[in-house]
């Protein structure tokens, strides 16, 4: 029974957030920007008259398409994830779904797994809309083992962004818990470049570099993670170790973060 | 007969509110129990206190054998809640549906005009939530805690914004759940409707139980609302005093 409860309730978030039609026209216009840039693409390619610039603009498209969709996936996962919650207690709907007999973590990993569900469905049909766009016009440079894992970690970092945005919605209204995590996703992508070229160091400590240091060892390194993706996705050189380390590290500050909210959820009164 | 549901000295607090004192109850399988007071009596607090809601400050509160805090003591109760609310894009098929589900109904086998023709809106099937009515909302509420059969029946408030129509529905429902010896138990504020369904009543008032027992023993010499009224207005009983 307990199995079937989950599978009901994930369900549920899935459908409760493409039936508010809000997710569907965050969809909609992606679709359409991607459309709206790739016929910028093909019009420039129309007009420029040396070749080198021709088939510089046919190499990017690819590359700027699929980043411009795992940016918006990263939206459509904030948006998700702070209604995910937020939504079933502000209704007071959280009442009735807590008399079912779910344990409070479960109520909120059923609602991690919908919202994370979703927001995948999201990135791979978008991503290939964007190829077909792509194969029409002989721009696509498809290779289906780096499209899989460009797969694997946009679901990992829209994991780590479903909890960032369920965790601020506990405590935030939804526009403040959409702008922190928004935020947090900027920062955590300029504290990594910042380690990467800046490397670590404990003197002179300020306000900056705590902060920073928070970010980088005590939450899930989302700018790590875009980084990795975007290797994979523009098929540039990784090694394996260092990328495996980085999901380990992604997914240990995952969990912790999730036990932190089933402690502040716990804790609830309703 | 089985003891459904057993608190103990149940006390609660908000801040330095005390919204429950020493609250005891026992609850057996068949019983029809009204929960009274007046607004702010502590009646909504308990039913929060006993499916998770809220914690707790001492005290036990025990559901089919099972403490509260493990979520299988919740497996055959349905809950309807003060105010029912459920997704406004949602009809009231799919909110069906999904209450359905998740009390683990056969959904392929349960026959959802039957709920909803048993509170008179079969015609709102396929309407959105938004479009309903608060009194049409509460008896889809209604509707949603009985689709899944369950054993033990918590209404708050069932009767808030009915027209009489409604009001008769739900009594008939009690009735009926009644027969099928199912538990309920009902907190309202429909003093004469209570006496003609509820076989116990509780009377609270700001937290402290003022009287409780058979409903036949209670109204012996008086109509419930008269008791109601003598306890709630006269000298407010204190803890300790019968």
């Amino acid at each position: 029974m307990m199995n079937e409860l989950n599978y009901h309730l994930i369900k549920n978030t899935i459908e409760k957030e493409y039936r508010n039609k809000g997710i569907i026209t965050l969809f909609i216009f992606t679709l359409l920007f991607i459309l709206a840039g790739h016929g910028l693409a093909i019009a420039a390619k129309e007009f420029v008259i040396e070749s080198n610039l021709n088939t510089f603009i046919s190499d990017t498209s690819q590359g700027i398409i699929l980043n411009f969709v795992s940016f918006a996936t990263n939206i459509v996962t904030i948006f998700i994830a702070i209604s995910a919650v937020k939504s079933d207690v502000d209704s007071s709907l959280i009442n009735q779904v807590l008399s079912f007999p779910l344990t409070r973590f479960g109520y909120i990993l059923n609602r991690v797994i919908g919202s994370c569900i979703l927001s995948i469905a999201f990135y791979v049909i978008s991503s290939v809309f964007g190829f077909i766009l792509l194969a029409l016009t002989g721009d696509i440079k498809f290779d289906f083992l780096n499209y899989i894992l460009s797969i694997v970690f946009m679901s990992i970092q829209i994991f780590g962004m479903t909890i960032t945005g369920i965790l601020f919605s506990l405590y935030i209204n939804k526009v403040g818990s959409f702008l922190f995590t928004f935020f947090f996703y900027v920062f955590s992508k300029v504290v990594y470049h910042n380690v990467v070229y800046n490397g670590l160091s404990f003197e002179n400590l300020s306000i900056f570099s705590v902060f920073k240091y928070f970010i980088h060892f005590l939450t899930p390194r989302v700018g790590e993670l875009t980084y990795i993706a975007e290797q994979v996705i523009s098929k540039s050189d990784f090694t394996i170790m260092s990328a495996g380390l980085s999901v380990l590290h992604f997914l240990v500050m995952c969990i912790i973060w999730l036990f932190i909210i089933k402690l502040i959820f716990n804790k609830r009164e309703f | 007969m089985t003891t459904i549901l057993k608190a103990n000295d149940v006390t609660k607090s908000y801040g330095d509110y005390t919204a429950l004192k020493n609250f005891s109850i026992e609850i057996n399988s068949g019983d029809i129990v009204a929960l009274l007071g007046p607004n702010g009596a502590g009646k909504t607090t308990f039913v929060k206190s006993l499916l998770g809601l809220v914690s707790i400050d001492s005290g036990s509160i025990n559901l089919y054998d099972l403490p509260i805090n493990d979520s299988r003591s919740r497996r055959k109760i349905a809950y309807l809640p003060e105010k029912f609310n459920f997704y406004s894009y949602f009809t009231v098929l799919d909110t069906l549906k999904f209450y359905s589900s998740m009390y683990n109904a056969d959904s392929t086998k349960t026959d959802y005009k039957y709920f909803l023709e048993m509170l008179s809106i079969e015609d709102l099937i396929n309407k959105k939530l938004k479009t309903l009515s608060k009194g049409q909302l509460q008896r889809l509420g209604i509707a949603c805690s009985l689709i899944g059969d369950q054993d033990f029946i918590i209404l708050d408030e069932p009767f808030s914004g009915l027209d009489p129509i409604g009001i008769k529905d739900v009594k008939d429902i009690c009735m009926k759940l009644k027969a099928e010896n199912k538990t309920v138990l009902i907190n309202s504020h429909i003093l004469a409707e209570m006496e003609k369904i509820a076989d116990k009543v509780i009377i609270l008032n700001k937290g402290i139980v003022q009287k409780s027992g058979l409903m036949t023993e209670i109204t012996k010499d008086e109509a419930l609302e008269d008791v109601f009224y003598g306890l709630i207005k006269g000298p407010v009983r204190t803890e300790g005093e019968s």
